[in-house]
């Protein structure tokens, strides 16, 4: 007798605690069904905390994040996201452990992505990343070669803003590759991989520095430069780096074309160190304010330009970068939940999320132009030690009663290294955009020295 | 060399229909970001690379030489490129010939049947040299185009009325077949990574007899301009 009341009792608390669910996923599903999507994947991903969902849920939630990301899942800790036992979460967890260099977790919980599902590919990014840092440098290249062939796959059916995404992912994957084989240094297939990257993709102003510095490192000096004129274009000024400075300057000497290497030089500490001293400062009267960073980048171009011409480049930069993208698609989803204003909407739920974001985003900015300023100083240390060396050889040669054997002419073609692929023209005054970062430079080195005639 | 001829011409039809659209870009068009100082060269890699690739094409031909005899036909060709510049390619011709409206003018005031050469067909192996590669900016589109030369040998079938126009009694033609040296000149013009356009003229040199003198042969030609469609795998 006891036993069967026993049983009725555990059987009419599952029956009650089954009914609930339904309810809320009736209700969340009402709130899908009016574009409350956040609202509606809180209501339904809290229930499943401490219990796996069964398919059904599993497969919406999946629905739901498509629309809101995966912020809202921030809060969850490593535990609450293997309950739920999605793809979404699965990918969450990986790259948390990849934060901590728990490779072997990674690899576990990728393991069961379904090749179909959107995650697949960017799956497959972080589990090569996961190679790479792991220094399993082959296994990484077949992984990001697999990540390209499947984010190529969905970017071809796809449209729009998912179409970008796959592009992206794509591209962050080639790019990976060209960097193993860079640090394997097998430059010369790095720069293959490099010219994969469509000019126009968001990516492409950042390789060319990489590019920059293979060619340098085979030798090229020319192409080196050449490449790096690129970021004088009007086109990209706002992609101003200070490494490339250096890189040009490095050049210049190695071609021991002292004089163009010292301009390069002077240059970086009579304009770009004190304008990163002024930004410095900027930055520094602005960050008492609160979300002063994320307020910034709604701020008109021609307001921040006034304040520092640095600061109007970072933000430039800032607005192409894939997580502020991403997080403020997320932002984006919140502000039109909120502003529909349904009655049935979880209000503070999303005031709350947003504001997370906001500061999320406002951090995110703040550090991203810290890193900038500190690579400017730092740099500064970097050319210095050039300007010694530079000075110290020039006194060499004064004291050896040398000089060089050639004046630094304009460039002869004959310096630059074609490729049976490759074809090559003088740049004539007409501008065409497929030629951006294409160019080259022919100058011949002055390395030989030769003995100073008494009568010069 | 070529992009600067096109790109005058261009620069001409911008100048007519789009010279507002440069207003603004001054900075981008000065060019003293490309450092003046020094000589600035363009190394592109080629959009259509051609090593180690495998061309057919399908075209249609119209004769530029025929006096008489209004005279089509289609090439079929064939080709590797073993190098970025070199190719060998095989090309089969066959053409189809009608009487034009000169030789029914002639026949009907003078009565006589002049010499004609009616090509048949021709088969011929050629080596391929392309060292242009270029493009040309038009309609806001770049479009990239390969200029090659071919020199090749093969047989080349004809038919004539050499052994009859003398007597001036049955016009009969007779189908001969003669070595023939070739040469010729094509521009292709890629639409994609895997189909082309192509503007060809073909020049067929072979030995074959007059009516002044039939047993003494001695050079003639035959030229041809072929468009065609093409896919590089």
């Amino acid at each position: 007798m006891k036993l069967l009341l026993v049983l009725t009792f555990i059987m009419s608390s599952a029956w009650a605690k089954q009914s609930k669910i339904d309810k809320l996923y009736l209700k969340s599903l009402e709130h899908y069904k009016n574009r409350d999507y956040f609202t509606a994947l809180d209501l339904i991903a809290h229930q499943y905390k401490y219990a796996t969902p069964d398919q059904n849920i599993q497969h919406y939630i999946e629905r739901l994040v498509g629309y809101t990301g995966t912020h809202y899942f921030n809060t969850f800790n490593d535990l609450e996201l293997r309950k739920l036992n999605i793809p979404t979460t699965d990918l969450i967890m990986a790259k948390r452990n990849l934060y901590l260099k728990k490779f072997n977790y990674v690899h576990k919980r990728l393991k069961r992505m379904p090749k179909g599902h959107r995650l697949y590919p960017e799956s497959l990014l972080v589990k090569g990343t996961a190679y790479l840092m792991d220094k399993k440098y082959q296994k990484a290249i077949s992984t990001y070669q697999k990540c390209s062939e499947a984010a190529y796959g969905w970017e071809k059916r796809t449209e729009d803003k998912q179409q970008n995404y796959f592009a992206v992912l794509k591209e962050s994957c080639i790019i990976n590759i060209a960097r193993i084989h860079y640090k394997q240094k097998n430059y010369k297939l790095a720069i293959r991989h490099y010219e994969d990257i469509p000019k126009k993709s968001f990516k492409w102003p950042y390789t060319l520095l990489e590019k920059s510095w293979a060619y340098y490192y085979t030798g090229d000096y020319n192409r080196s430069l050449g490449i790096l004129l690129t970021y004088n274009s009007p086109l990209l000024e706002s992609y101003f780096t200070p490494e490339a400075e250096v890189l040009k300057a490095l050049n210049y000497f190695k071609l021991c074309l002292y004089e163009d290497a010292l301009a390069v030089i002077d240059k970086y500490y009579n304009t770009f160190a004190p304008r990163s001293t002024a930004l410095k400062k900027v930055i520094a009267r602005g960050n008492k304010k609160d979300l002063f960073f994320f307020n910034m980048m709604f701020t008109p171009i021609k307001d921040t330009e006034k304040e520092n011409k640095f600061l109007r480049n970072l933000v430039t930069q800032m607005t192409k970068r894939i997580k502020y993208n991403l997080d403020l698609n997320s932002f984006y989803q919140m502000n039109e939940e909120i502003y529909r204003a349904n009655k049935s909407a979880n209000l503070p739920l999303l005031l709350k999320m947003q504001k997370d974001l906001k500061e999320q985003i406002n951090h995110y900015v703040k550090v991203s132009m810290y890193k900038f300023i500190n690579e400017i100083h730092s740099l500064s240390s970097e050319m210095f030690n050039l300007k010694l060396e530079i000075l110290s050889r020039k006194r060499d040669l004064a004291y050896k009663n040398k000089t060089f054997r050639k004046d630094r002419s304009r460039g002869n073609f004959k310096n630059i290294k074609r490729e049976p692929h490759q074809e090559f023209w003088t740049f004539r005054s007409a501008f065409w955009a497929d030629e951006l970062g294409d160019y080259s430079l022919a100058l011949d080195s002055t390395c030989k020295t030769r003995r100073i005639d008494r009568n010069e | 060399m070529f992009k600067n001829w096109f790109n005058l011409f261009n620069l001409a039809i911008l100048s007519l229909f789009a010279t507002s659209s440069f207003a603004g870009e001054e900075d981008l068009y000065d060019f003293l970001w490309l450092d003046p100082d020094k000589s600035v060269y363009v190394l592109q890699n080629k959009i259509y690379p051609k090593d180690k690739s495998f061309y057919v094409d399908l075209g249609l031909l119209m004769n530029q030489t025929n006096k008489f005899q209004d005279t089509s036909g289609a090439q079929f060709k064939a080709g590797y490129y073993f190098s970025e510049e070199w190719a060998l390619e095989f090309d089969y011709v066959k053409y189809s010939n009608l009487n034009n409206s000169a030789l029914d003018s002639l026949i009907a005031v003078n009565g006589v049947v002049p010499f004609i050469q009616k090509p048949l067909s021709s088969s011929s192996l050629f080596a391929i040299w392309s060292p242009f590669y270029g493009k040309i900016n038009t309609f806001n589109q770049i479009y990239y185009f390969d200029w090659s030369f071919g020199l090749g040998a093969g047989s080349y079938t004809l038919e004539s009325n050499l052994d009859t126009v003398q007597d001036n009694t049955q016009d009969i033609y007779k189908e001969e077949n003669v070595g023939a040296v070739l040469l010729k000149t094509n521009f292709k013009f890629h639409i994609n990574r895997n189909l082309h356009l192509g503007v060809e003229l073909l020049n067929t040199n072979y030995q074959f007899g007059t009516p002044k003198n039939p047993n003494s042969k001695g050079w003639d030609q035959n030229n041809d301009i072929i468009f065609s469609i093409g896919a590089s795998f």
